[in-house]
Order: structure tokens, then sequence, then C-alpha cells
């Protein structure tokens, strides 16, 4: 499934990410939450498989389509079910109208293109977690090769 | 007009990230990521995706303003002209050319800084500095002494090659996360990453080591890395024989010297220094990576010398993924300094001291009036202005001293002193509200020119927009301003300007630079040189000078009355003294007021629950801030950003003999709910 993705060894908090998006959207839809100042993890649209915002829009705005969600704007009425529904928060309402991510309609991402320090990735989830068990791979190969020589 | 790319260079910090602004109708409208960047791939941080934010903001100054009792007059521009070069003219004629005081900006480019210097210096005036002086001066002379360069020596993607990286006095997450970028590959390919800073900042989450040392005590820090190294013999003796000259004396220095008291100054323990000691000296290439926590101490050249120690005892330089990047602050620092703009060197560091260069500037410039000394610099001239009044008028370009200098007070003392100033700067800044005339220059993105990065990259850019109102280049304005004072300054084109200086300074010699990526200093015909020192050190005898280096107390130390260090630095949403971040809502947005980092055991026994409000005092005065509880920082240990008008007047600046450098990292200072 196409998402974001993002490395949490990489995520710097920073907050490009979100200036970014409101640079295009005019409101961020991704949101970077940093947690005991330790760690910090950029949140946008999970594209969930079966979305609850889908499910409980009553005008069938947010629509279930395959492996992602449609928005049909002139549909959506501002009632904020979706907001109560998203298990991550991750709905806004803005000037009446339901506002989530859209991965910058299948353009690359600008959260993803702006990244200082490349933690985010749109992709595959599959090619993510490939990419981070190269690094481990990497990471450990250099210890081996420090131990052999 | 048709919607166009224009390629241009971040006008914020010294990693000099590209980026396209997209231009229609004559008006910046959005930015377009340049992803084949050399050092920024594409990306960019939060103030760079805000750049074209200030551009339109409806405080910028769009005339020459002329101060008439407490009002601001609007003036024309040949009005403007004729006052600034009577002023100038008038205090020279009364003063002499040491009664003037120039401070450029490093927010020119480099064709406008040198050609402000060029007029100070054939005005007979040695008097020139810049905000270098604030950053680093301290590696001015400390790598200038030590390794005979001042930059970083190699490329920032080359960090991605180093085995092993030490970043101290670095919050580069957070003020230059593009070199992340980097670090993180090293990092991913086995590389070590060791962070040594007061705070336990963003940067310092993805260590492999960290290591909060005491503010102050980066000297004892590293002496102990060295003695570790001494010690167990890791040193790189091949490196020292043929490389450098010395040694003997840092070895015998540091005889009495033990772990255990680097550990009891730093309060880093010992088997955390042996440890950051062997991944250093032992990995087939490391670097060393610092920035303000190092240079901004009154021991600044002190700091920058023990790094250097530490790489050359190791030889941990000249090769792929082994150097030393002192990090800039502005997008034009270092060519600013490249330019000259620094009281004791000129275009290309040459020396005063030197006759030859003397000779040789004398000749192109064809004047007769270059001074045969150095000068004063910028803090020097605010003693100066403030204490006898020796210096009488002044003339900043794009730097709030008023609010970025330390022990802001006496600043805006000597300021408020001064028979004539002059500020250029697209804001009415702090400073500018002293200024008999103010004039309104056009910012980066109005103007063509070229800047130098921190990895000496000189990249062009092109003019995206027009200034606003009567706005105007710098270099128009100093071209004018000089034409007056009598000087043959007859430039058409910045790209004049860069022929005159690729013919005259020898570091930019056949430097062509070009948008999108530009070019590395010192152009060789056979290529970029995207590491320095590999075979040679432009010192006598092309030997790296080590200088032994002791730990001295020179910060301030708490007492009863003020139990507290603060340390003051930057955020990742803000620039320096905040004229263009400040108007950019969504950079304001991330942080809108001060706050000052406390920790959570001290606001606990002083009872400040988070956001409470709160003044922090030194002796030099106070400052408000909401409270942030936050283990960043260690107890005893405040920090605040800088940023926010007020902060650096809480700092006493006491100077670096070597660099004159201000401290402005450390105050001892007192916190209470207000």
């Amino acid at each position: 499934m196409r998402s974001i993705y993002v490395d949490l060894t990489r995520c710097l908090g920073c907050r490009a990410c979100e200036v970014a998006c409101g640079r295009i959207h005019g409101k961020s839809r991704i949101s970077v939450a940093i947690l005991r100042d330790r760690i910090s993890m950029p949140l946008a649209c999970r594209q969930c498989q079966r979305a609850t915002c889908a499910m409980v829009c009553p005008t069938e705005a947010l629509v279930q389509e395959g492996e992602g969600i449609t928005f049909f704007p002139e549909r959506c009425n501002g009632c904020g079910l979706c907001l109560l529904a998203c298990p991550f928060g991750l709905v806004n309402l803005w000037a009446g109208k339901a506002e989530r991510c859209d991965h910058c309609m299948e353009k690359s991402p600008a959260c993803v293109a702006t990244c200082p320090s490349g933690a985010l990735a749109f992709g595959e989830e599959m090619a993510f977690a490939k990419a981070a068990r190269t690094r481990a791979v990497l990471r450990a190969s250099r210890a081996i090769e420090g131990v052999r020589r | 007009m048709t919607r166009s790319l224009v390629p241009t260079v971040c006008p914020y910090c010294a990693v000099g990230c590209g980026l396209y602004i997209v231009v229609d109708d004559g008006k910046a409208v959005g930015i377009e990521y340049m992803q084949d960047h050399p050092a920024s791939e594409g990306s960019l941080c939060p103030k760079g995706n805000a750049a074209l934010e200030m551009l339109y903001h409806p405080d910028r100054l769009t005339h020459p303003l002329k101060r008439a009792g407490e009002m601001w007059l609007s003036i024309s521009w040949p009005e403007a002209l004729d006052l600034v070069a009577g002023g100038l003219s008038k205090a020279l004629r009364e003063g002499g050319p040491a009664g003037l005081g120039f401070i450029a900006s490093s927010k020119c480019t480099n064709e406008e800084s040198y050609l402000l210097q060029k007029m100070v210096r054939s005005l007979g005036c040695a008097n020139i500095d810049s905000c270098a002086r604030l950053c680093h001066s301290s590696s001015v002379t400390g790598l200038g002494r030590a390794l005979g360069t001042c930059s970083t020596t190699n490329i920032l993607s080359d960090l991605a090659n180093s085995r092993c990286i030490l970043a101290i006095g670095t919050n580069f997450a957070e003020n230059h996360p593009i070199v992340a970028r980097w670090v993180f590959r090293a990092r991913e390919a086995g590389g070590r990453l060791i962070v040594a800073d007061p705070r336990r900042t963003p940067t310092a989450w993805g260590g492999d080591l960290f290591l909060q040392l005491n503010p102050g005590t980066d000297v004892a820090l590293i002496n102990g890395m060295i003695k570790v190294i001494l010690d167990e013999g890791l040193i790189n003796r091949r490196f020292i024989e043929d490389r450098t000259e010395g040694f003997s004396d840092l070895e015998s220095s540091l005889e009495g010297f033990s772990l255990s008291e680097a550990e009891r100054i730093t309060g880093v323990s010992a088997s955390d220094i042996v440890g950051a000691a062997r991944a250093y000296a032992r990995s087939p290439a490391s670097a060393i990576v610092y920035c303000m926590g190092v240079t901004q101490h009154a021991n600044g050249t002190d700091n920058v010398q023990a790094l250097a120690n530490l790489l050359l005892i190791c030889g941990q330089i000249g090769r792929s993924g082994a150097g030393i990047y002192p990090l800039r602050g502005q997008n034009n620092v270092q060519g600013t300094c490249d330019m000259g703009c620094l009281p004791d060197f000129y275009p290309g560091y040459l020396s005063f001291e030197d006759p030859r260069t003397q000779e040789a500037f004398r000749r192109a410039w064809g004047s007769n009036r270059l001074p045969a000394k150095k000068g004063l610099t910028s803090l020097e001239m605010m003693d100066a202005a403030a204490a006898n009044g020796t210096i009488k008028a002044m003339y900043i370009v794009g730097e709030d001293a008023a609010n970025t200098h330390p022990c802001s007070k006496r600043t805006a003392k000597a300021l408020g002193r001064l028979e004539f100033l002059v500020v250029q700067d697209i804001f009415l800044t702090e400073t500018a509200r002293f200024a008999d005339v103010v004039l309104p220059a056009a910012c980066w993105a109005e103007k063509e020119g070229s800047s130098t990065s921190t990895e000496r990259r000189i990249q062009w850019h092109e003019k995206a927009v027009e200034p606003p109102g009567d706005a105007m280049a710098d270099l128009w304005i100093i071209c004018n301003l000089a034409r007056r004072l009598g000087l043959n300054f007859h430039y058409r084109s910045s790209k004049e300007v860069m022929d005159e200086i690729c013919d005259l300074v020898p570091i930019y010699r056949g430097a062509k630079p070009s948008a999108s990526g530009g070019v590395l200093w010192p152009c060789k015909k056979e290529g970029e040189i995207s590491i320095l020192h590999e075979e040679t050190f432009p010192l006598a005898r092309g030997r790296a000078i080590i200088r032994s280096v002791h730990f001295r107390r020179t910060a301030e130390e708490t007492s009863s009355r003020y139990p507290f260090l603060l340390t003051i630095g930057r955020i990742g949403a803000h620039h320096n003294a905040g004229s263009m971040t400040m108007r950019s809502p969504s950079l304001l947005g991330m942080a809108p007021h001060r706050f000052v980092e406390i920790n959570p055991k001290d606001a606990l026994s002083l009872g400040l629950d988070d956001g409470a409000d709160v003044v922090v005092e030194t002796a030099r005065g106070e400052a408000r801030a909401k409270t942030r509880s936050t283990d960043r920082v260690m107890p005893g240990t405040l920090f605040m950003p800088f940023h926010f008008p007020g902060a650096n007047h809480l700092v006493r600046g006491y100077r670096d003999e070597h660099s004159g450098m201000g401290e402005l990292k450390i105050a001892a200072c007192r916190i209470e709910r207000c």
C-alpha cells in the first residue's frame, strides 16, 4: 500500500514537513508529535485499509476505494464525524470541510521531498521495510568487519 | 509575463540549500525543491520552506528614512545618499578614518561585501567587521593558526563517508538540519555518532554516545580525550612526524593532567571520555562537527585549538570522511569573511602584516590611503563609541547589533552616543531605531550575486523579483555612496565585481560561480577540491601547528545570588535576531514567544509549573519568559533562545583575547516567578 512512512531513528522533530505541507495546502495536514523530549514522530493520514472515517461519513464524501480513500469535497457537509472516528486524530475541519492528507494527489508528497534528515519516505510498505532491513544489515556488517580486522 | 522557476539559495543558514522560486507575473508565488543540489538534495528545513514569507511583509522598508526628532521622514535616494556621504565626510574630516566604524552583513552577497570593505579601506579606514565576530571569529583564529584555513575541510556530503563523527557544541538537528542527512547516512553504514553538549538536544537523540558536559568545560573534555589517546598509544605517529609541529609540547603539557580531573571538571564520566577517545582515534575516518557551543566563549580560540590538537594527533584529516566542520551560521558568513570584512584580513585572509599584500591591493585598487594596521572589531567599535567617543560615526549593514551583541544595553548606549549612524537593512530593526539615516535594501531574492556556503561552495543566484518601493540592492547603494565619497566605483553589475574578486583573491581565482550547485573554492584546473589538506597545510613549512591549551574558567560562576548557569542558543524555528523569521507566520506559529528551559527537578523545587511566567535575571539585567520544564537541560542549568529581543543583554561578553569573540554562552543567573 503506497503511503508515507517515517524512519523514527531519523526524525529530528524539526517540523519542516508541517511548514511544507502548510505552504502547499494552506494548513498542514501532517503533524509532528514530540514525546518526552526524546523521540518525535510525524503523523499524517494512515490510509487505513478499513477506514473508520469513511465508514461513518453520512454523505459519502469519504469513500473507501480499493486500497485508498477518496475524498469528494463537494459532498462534505462538515459534520465532523470523521474527525471523531479517526483513531489517530488526523482529520481536521477547515472552512467547513474535512481535511486530510491525500499524498499531494500522487505527486511526490512535499513533506517527503523536504524532509532534511530523510526520515520520511513515500512508497510501498514492503519497500520501506526492506530499506530498514538493509540498513540493519549494513550496520551489522560494519561491526563484523571491525571484529575480523 | 509567464510563470518561471528562478534558481536561488536559501537566505537562512550556511548550509546553502538550493531551491527554485516560482515567479508568476513578477511575483514570487511558491517554492520548488532543487533535487539535484549537492548539499541538500532538494530538502529544506522549516525556515527554508518559509523563506518567501517575509518578502512581501508590510514592515519592509520601502523608502530611505531621515530622522526628524522622534519621527521618520521619507526622503529620496539622492537626498539620502548626500546626507550619508556628508555625515561620513564630516566624521572623516573631524576624527580621521579611525573615527569611523563599518559592519558588513553576512546576508549580503560576496560582491557587496567585497565592495563595502574596498570602499572602507579606500577611505583609509581599517574598522570593518561583520557578524562573524560573534559567530566563528574563534575559528578564524583557532583553525587559521592550527591548519592555515578556516572553513569546513571536507564538503558536507562527505560526512556520509565518516566512520565516527564527534559533534560538539552543535545542535545541527535544529540549526543545520540538512547536516543530519549526511550524518545519518554515516551512522546507518556503521559509523558512530558522539554528541557532546550541555543540553540533550535532538542532535543527541540519535547519538551512540552522549557526553553532557558542564557549560564552558570543552577544553577539559577534549584534553581528557587527548590524554586517553596518548596514554593508550592511539596516536598516529607517522602523521604527527610528517605533517605537524608542536607535539612534544602537547605531550608534556598534559603530563600532570588526569582523566579524573577531566571527569571532575566536565561532569562526564571517565568511562565515557575513554569511550569517545577510543572511538574517535581508532576509526578509519573520523570527523569533528562543531558550532557556536565551541566558539562563543571567552576561550573560544582555545576550544578550537583543542579540537585541532585532537584531530592532528590522530591524523583524522585530509581524507574522505576525516576532517573538521565549523558549521557557519548565516548564508554568506563564510563569503563575508573570505571577502575580507574582518578588521585583520584583506580579502582571501591575506594578512595586513605582509607588505606584499598591501602593495598588491594598493596597486589593484589604485589607492594610496589603505590602512597599514588592523582595525577594531565590531565589539571594540561599540566599546570605543560608548566609552570615549573615538568612534564618531558608524555604518551598519544588516546587523541588529542592539539585539545580538552581548550586554546589549551597553551597545544601545554606544549607538546612542554616535554622532552619525547609518543603518542599511530590509526592516526597521532595533538598531535602525538609533540611526540618523536608514537605507532600504533589497533582500536576497531581489538581487543577483554569489554567496559562499559553509562548505566553501560559491553559488550564484539570479534576481527573482523586484524589491518593494524604492528599496535598492546593496551593491547599488554602496557604489553610489562610494562615488559621492570620491571613489571610482563604476561597476555595472555583480558579475563585473565577481570578475575583480576572481582576479584578486587567490582562493577565488578561477571561480565561475553558477546557479544550482555552484563551485567550491579553492578552484583548481584539475577539478573541485572537496577535501582540503590532503598533502599539506598552507602554513610555514606546510605543517599544521599543535599548540597545548589548558582549561581555564573563563565564564561566570554561580553564586548565592545567581545560583543558575544560563546558556543561550538557537532553536529551529527562528534565525538570529528574528527580523525575518518573526515576520514569517508559519515560523512564528511554531515558536511565538520566549521560553526558558529548566530541569524538572529545579522547577519542582522552585514551585514552577510548565509554562509559568518567570523573570530570568543576571548582573546585567532581566528578561521575561515562560518556563519549559524539560530534562534537555541538567539541574542547575537554564537555556534560553536569543532570537527574541532582550536575551543577549543578559550576557557580559567577556572577550577572547585572540579573536575578540565575546562570551555569549554562559551567564550566572537567578529565576523567579513574576
